[in-house]
């Protein structure tokens, strides 16, 4: 009998001994850094692995600082860490780091190295958040990352010396990143993205950047979901990648003579679907694509709603919104390998006697004039003149001049509600 | 008399800057590469193709520019190359006659990692501290 009271007893007893012990296998302290020369980097030394550094608010005029064990750095009230525009700020070579709530500003500036204020390299499972970055040539760069969250962090420059600085977030052979929330502006690019693969951005706000607000390049399999892109240079580009997935964004007033909401170039089975195109000269640009699902989108006030260049193969185009647009679709050639379906044109002048909700003529989204400007850039200036009116009335009735294979079959009558 | 002639030269100065072939200046971070669509930013990388007929194409990165003459198959003795000299990116240089070098640290917007510069000297200069970077030349970079 009392044998076997022990025997239930034991387990419960064995845990809480050991839940006891606990406390004690752990060493991991809290150190409290106080500005003063070098203290971060000596601070950094003197840990041990598993450590909190608590950066007491001040400023640090530290560079080429070095993470190079597993510890956690929390800045209390933004301690700024100032390089004094000598060289890169803070290296993280290790794996788990966190590093949160510093003002990291002013970095050198170089021809040869990239410069940046945050540098992770060569780790993984590092997370980088709620970071201020000023003026640095690069924010916080990436390099050989994997599984690495940059979140929150508020990253700016001043685009005074415009053609020399670098990008906010700039991975390069990465994998399995998350991008989120963050805010980006005055860089080159505000996200560059080069051979990453299998990463998330979403909900960032990228604005005012010299080029490009969000930058792809040779990277697959990505998804950017729920971001902003406004004012920057030329929107977005996504060059030679494949299976990239375009969900939620906003394109909004990217205006310029090389501007687009998105520049894609050589992309493949991707997606563009529930994005938001407003006041861009171009808002879609294509060139030498193949396979791309472009769905649910609106287009909003454009230049041209989309370019799709005769190098373009395999996409579908539905159930989009094209309204207020001065062109609603250009191109370059007469062969059309691509399909339009069930749009909403806010042109379309047919009519749907059956009422099934859907024209009884297709209509024909690039305009005489669209080909013609595609063909002699400055014939636009007579765009809305008399001559160009008569040109699209003789054209309705005798199509010679637009791509006949460029048509929406089923084009809808009212607006989708998106 | 004095009329006509000074006509005549107003006309065939005209004439003159008319048929002048020369390069260009790029306007960074307004002008888009003729090969890549992206905008050039980076003067270091900068270069130009002038056609016979004077049109220019102007490009972010060698790479492009070597792309665009073979892609478009144009006859190259009959172009003009410029490049960005790298130690002096204001400075364009004939490609065709320039020292190209080629390392993966010259991070050129396209990938290329091809510079450019005019003398033996400043390419021994850049080698001295890149110490992989190959000599190359515009003719045998495919």
């Amino acid at each position: 009998m009392a044998q076997s009271k022990i025997a239930v007893m034991l387990p419960y007893k064995l845990i809480i001994v050991l839940l006891m012990f606990l406390p004690g296998l752990s060493w991991a302290k809290s150190i409290k850094v106080y500005p003063g020369r070098n203290s971060f980097q000596k601070a950094i030394n003197a840990a041990k692995r598993n450590d909190t550094l608590l950066l007491q608010p001040g400023v640090y005029k530290e560079h080429d600082i070095l993470i190079n064990k597993k510890l956690v750095v929390i800045g209390v009230h933004y301690p700024v860490i100032d390089g004094e525009h000598t060289s890169q700020i803070i290296f993280i070579t290790a794996d788990s780091v966190i590093l949160q709530g510093l003002q990291v500003q002013n970095t050198g500036r170089s021809s040869m190295t990239d410069m940046a204020a945050i540098r992770v390299q060569n780790a993984n499972h590092v997370i980088v958040r709620n970071n201020k970055a000023f003026n640095n040539t690069y924010g916080i760069y990436l390099q050989n990352a994997g599984f690495t969250v940059v979140q929150n962090n508020i990253i700016q420059a001043n685009s005074e010396d415009e053609l020399n600085s670098g990008n906010g977030i700039h991975a390069w052979k990465c994998h399995d990143l998350i991008i989120a929330g963050n805010d980006v502006s005055g860089h080159r690019d505000g996200i560059y993205f080069e051979f990453v693969i299998a990463s998330a951005i979403t909900v960032n706000v990228s604005h005012a950047n010299v080029r490009y607000g969000l930058h792809f390049m040779f990277s697959h399999n990505d998804t950017y979901t729920n971001n902003r892109f406004s004012d920057n240079g030329s929107g977005v580009a996504v060059m030679y990648s494949k299976g990239v997935t375009m969900t939620g964004n906003i394109f909004l007033h990217n205006w310029g003579d090389a501007a687009y909401g998105i520049l894609l170039k050589e992309i493949a089975d991707s997606k563009i679907n529930h994005n938001q195109f407003l006041k861009n000269t171009v808002g879609l640009y294509m060139e030498s694509t193949t396979n791309i699902a472009v769905g649910d989108n609106q287009f909003n006030e454009n230049g041209w709603g989309i370019k799709v260049m005769a190098s373009c193969s395999g996409s579908n185009f539905t159930r989009n919104n094209f309204t207020g647009n001065s062109f609603d679709v250009a191109t370059n050639g007469t062969t059309m390998l691509n399909h339009f379906s069930e749009n909403f044109w806010d042109k379309y002048d047919g009519y749907d006697l059956d009422k099934d909700g859907t024209g009884d003529v297709p209509y024909y989204p690039v305009s005489v004039y669209s080909v013609v400007s595609e063909r002699v850039p400055t014939a636009m200036i007579l765009y809305r003149s008399f001559l160009t009116g008569i040109m699209e009335q003789v054209e309705k009735v005798m199509p010679s001049i637009i791509p006949d294979q460029l048509k929406d079959d089923t084009p809808r009558m009212k607006k989708w509600k998106l | 008399m004095n009329r006509l002639l000074f006509l005549t030269t107003l006309f065939s100065i005209l004439l003159l800057t008319s048929c002048k072939r020369s390069f260009q200046p790029i306007d960074y971070g307004k002008e888009a590469c003729a090969h890549c669509r992206m905008m050039i930013m980076d003067k270091k990388f900068a270069c130009e193709i002038v056609d016979k007929k004077g049109k220019t194409y102007k490009f972010d990165d060698l790479i492009c520019m070597r792309k665009f003459t073979s892609e478009q198959s144009l006859q190259e003795n009959e172009l003009l190359l410029f490049v960005a000299a790298f130690n002096e990116p204001d400075k364009f240089i004939d490609a065709k006659k320039a020292i190209l070098l080629k390392a993966d640290v010259f991070k050129s917007p396209m990938n290329g990692g091809l510079i450019a510069v005019e003398t033996a000297e400043s390419a021994a200069h850049i080698q001295h501290s890149v110490n992989d970077a190959q000599t190359m030349a515009w003719h045998n970079l495919k």
